[in-house]
């Protein structure tokens, strides 16, 4: 017989802000437990990452209700290749495909295939009201982003995140901090697949309050493993801790997609 | 001699000139070479160590010596560093070699604490036998060096209190490098004798994963009772992840040597060399030691730890899941699991497969490695071996536990907020001496927000009480 003590973790209220007709809100809680997940699992055709931050989100909106942009953990989940097309497979699956061959052959249903990388091109949710963004070539201005103005309201939230069992790392997470005259909120997808692959997509929302300028750049960045591997070799880097850094790999890797969007409110 | 006690042979001072003996291959290996050179060769030596009864005495004469490099020129920074792998081979029967398990010693120091360097040299033979007895010494070595450097090094026999390694560890103090090689050494000998297959009695309260997370573990002891009053089952991944894996795997390793049958130790597949290079072992032990050194040890100890318990001939024990290469647990006991784990094969499935409910039978993940297993593989897996139960950990659960298959398997879970950032809870699994289950579940430690902060060097707290994001000006 199986029983159980019972504990509740405690809620937390999602932390929000109201700044020149913008209201900016974050939520973070646990991981979502088994049945949720179970939902999830049904609602999207694919198995949720190992931590799923499910009621997670950070959200921008114009308080007029014309405008709005969300960051969800399901949504970005929801972009996700769910046909298998773009999976990858961990470094050692051709010698372990081979080795298995002659011992286990009628072993052959693949657990359904997708991409388990969670890789995804997330750029958030806009609000049902909200225009679409225009194409731009205008920059986000990174000299006034650099000025150490008071940052009001500061919040990290992770959407999601996964081991690849142990073969690397991959995970979705926002930041997000807010100035008296401007805000940047960064989402980052970072995935390393160890002797395979590492990918960066960081989608960027600034906000310009007086002008009600919004930017959205979305930047991704990819290259094999071996081959920052390399470059990193004739360092003095800790090249593991390296690995893991994705600040310090954005530096250094190539940047295979660029997309600049902008939007005036009430234009 | 209190039973806490474990020899070890320290290197506790190095001397210039006065080389008994050393070998012709390594004295001209050693005369070459010049400053900032890494060298090597093998000294041999020959030793008649003191008998076991007295203790702390000092090994006559020296087993090595150092180039006699720019002899004569003195340089207040001259630093040497060495590293020496020890063989002992009793003396009397040159033709069987002791197996030493190979214990390395680091040596780096510069000309102002020349005499105090130290590293220990393990005798992993029984202490009574090997104390007493002639012993000669074959010395493989790499050695750098960037000054004059000393001429040898002069051996002295101590031993490690357990108790107060344990102690210190419940303070969350680190060991020196050489006392970790020392338990390390000794760990190795003693699971060397446990089967790939340890059986033992309930009750037994049985541990999930704690990556590193100290004060969670700490808290286990609290909620669980304290080490040896109540017996302990741990199935593996006490590194990577957690901030102080240094300090959990240490204590582990202390509380399984002196409570061996109290205490016991599966291995998870993060006790590999391969993963905790990834996942932030091997960063803490540079970071926190000044090299790999330690790392070393330990991962070099992984390699003996356990692959599977079994609890009063009915629970199963492993921390990930079944293998289609195993149907009785007979084909566990044969499995060489001296090494570093493999990619494929049974070992490798013991230490990473998951359950899969929406299936039957065994399943390749979408990954290209790697099985799920279904209920009807663990049906007949427990009904083959005349078992009821399968009890593993390897998989987060939000609520520190999981029960599956009509309560034929479970997966415990014990590090709570895993990674400081999830909110989940964790649990112990208490199993009572007539086999009954009962998830005994914990939050995170209190300790953890103070000592994380501290760790980050920040000190920011919001109004929960809760630690707040690091604020930065990220673009």
């Amino acid at each position: 017989m199986t029983t159980c003590a019972s504990v509740s973790p405690e809620a937390k209220k999602p932390n929000t802000i109201t700044i020149n007709g913008f209201r900016i809100s974050t939520q973070k809680l646990p991981i979502l437990k088994a049945d949720p997940i179970e939902e999830m699992t049904q609602k999207l055709g694919i198995a949720p990452p190992e931590m799923i931050f499910g009621d997670n989100y950070v959200a921008i909106e114009h308080e007029k209700g014309d405008w709005g942009i969300q960051f969800n953990a399901f949504d970005a989940l929801d972009k996700v290749d769910k046909t298998g097309q773009s999976m990858l497979q961990v470094a050692y699956s051709r010698e372990w495909q081979k080795s298995r061959e002659k011992t286990h052959e009628g072993i052959k249903e693949v657990v359904k295939p997708f991409d388990w990388s969670y890789s995804t091109d997330y750029k958030g949710t806009l609000h049902p009201n909200a225009r679409p963004f225009e194409t731009s070539t205008k920059a986000i201005p990174m000299e006034l982003l650099k000025r150490p103005d008071p940052i009001l309201f500061f919040d990290e939230v992770v959407l999601y995140e996964d081991e690849l069992a142990d073969n690397g790392i991959t995970m979705l997470s926002c930041k997000i901090r807010v100035m008296p005259g401007r805000l940047l909120l960064l989402t980052r997808f970072f995935m390393r697949l160890d002797h395979v692959l590492i990918r960066l997509r960081d989608t960027r929302i600034y906000v310009e309050f007086e002008t009600k300028e919004v930017i959205r750049e979305y930047l991704s960045k990819e290259c094999e493993y071996e081959t920052i591997r390399e470059k990193l070799a004739s360092t003095r880097d800790d090249v593991p801790a390296f690995m893991r850094d994705a600040n310090r790999l954005s530096e250094i890797l190539p940047v295979v997609e660029k997309r600049t969007e902008r939007l005036v409110l009430g234009e | 001699m209190k039973d806490s006690t474990i020899f070890v042979l320290h290197i506790t001072k190095t001397t210039p000139d006065n080389a008994m003996l050393t070998s012709p291959l390594g004295r001209e290996h050693l005369n070459r070479g010049q400053g900032g050179v890494t060298k090597g060769g093998v000294a041999l030596a020959e030793y008649r160590l003191p008998p076991s009864s007295s203790r702390n005495l000092a090994v006559p004469g020296s087993i090595a010596t150092f180039p006699p490099l720019n002899r004569g020129s003195h340089h207040n920074a001259c630093q040497v560093e060495a590293i020496l792998d020890f063989l002992l081979i009793p003396y009397s029967s040159t033709s069987t070699i002791t197996r030493s398990s190979r214990p390395s010693l680091h040596i780096l120091c510069d000309s102002s604490t020349i005499h105090d360097a130290y590293g220990a040299l393990h005798l992993s033979a029984d202490p009574s036998t090997c104390l007493s007895t002639e012993l000669r010494l074959r010395i493989p070595f790499r050695y750098h060096y960037t000054c004059n450097p000393p001429q040898c090094l002069v051996f002295q026999v101590s031993n490690i209190d357990l108790d107060e390694c344990i102690s210190r560890l419940y303070r969350k103090e680190l060991l020196a490098d050489s006392v970790v090689e020392a338990i390390c050494s000794k760990a190795k000998e003693l699971l060397m004798k446990e089967s790939n297959v340890v059986h033992i009695a309930a009750p037994v309260t049985v541990v999930g994963d704690i990556h590193g997370q100290f004060f969670d573990m700490i808290e286990i002891f609290k909620i669980g009772g304290p080490c040896p009053d109540t017996n302990y089952l741990f199935l593996g991944d006490y590194v990577d992840r957690g901030l102080f894996s240094v300090e959990t795997i240490s204590l582990l390793v202390c509380l399984k040597l002196r409570y061996p049958s109290r205490v016991h130790l599966i291995r998870g597949n993060h006790e590999s060399r391969g993963v905790t290079q990834s996942y932030g072992f091997y960063t803490e032990c540079a970071r926190k030691y000044g090299d790999a050194n330690v790392w070393h040890y330990f991962t070099d100890m992984f390699d003996f730890l356990t692959l599977s318990v079994v609890i009063n001939n009915e629970i199963f024990c492993v921390h990930g899941g079944l293998s289609p290469s195993i149907h009785s647990i007979d084909q566990i006991k044969i499995i060489d699991r001296f090494r570093e784990i493999p990619h494929e094969g049974p070992m490798a499935d013991l230490v990473w497969s998951d359950p899969d409910t929406e299936r039957d039978e065994f399943s390749l993940s979408p990954r290209g490695a790697g099985y799920t297993f279904g209920a009807q593989v663990v049906r007949k897996f427990l009904e083959v071996n005349s078992m009821s139960h399968i009890l593993r950990a390897h998989q987060l659960c939000q609520e520190g536990y999981q029960v599956l298959y009509d309560d034929r398997l479970s997966t415990v879970w014990s590090a709570p907020n895993y990674c400081y950032r999830c909110g989940n809870l964790a649990s112990v699994l208490e199993v009572s001496d007539t086999g009954e289950r009962y998830f005994n579940i914990f939050d995170a430690a209190p300790e953890n927000d103070a000592h994380r902060m501290e760790q980050l060097g920040k000190h920011q707290q919001n109004q929960d009480g809760g630690p707040s994001p690091v604020i930065d000006y990220f673009l």
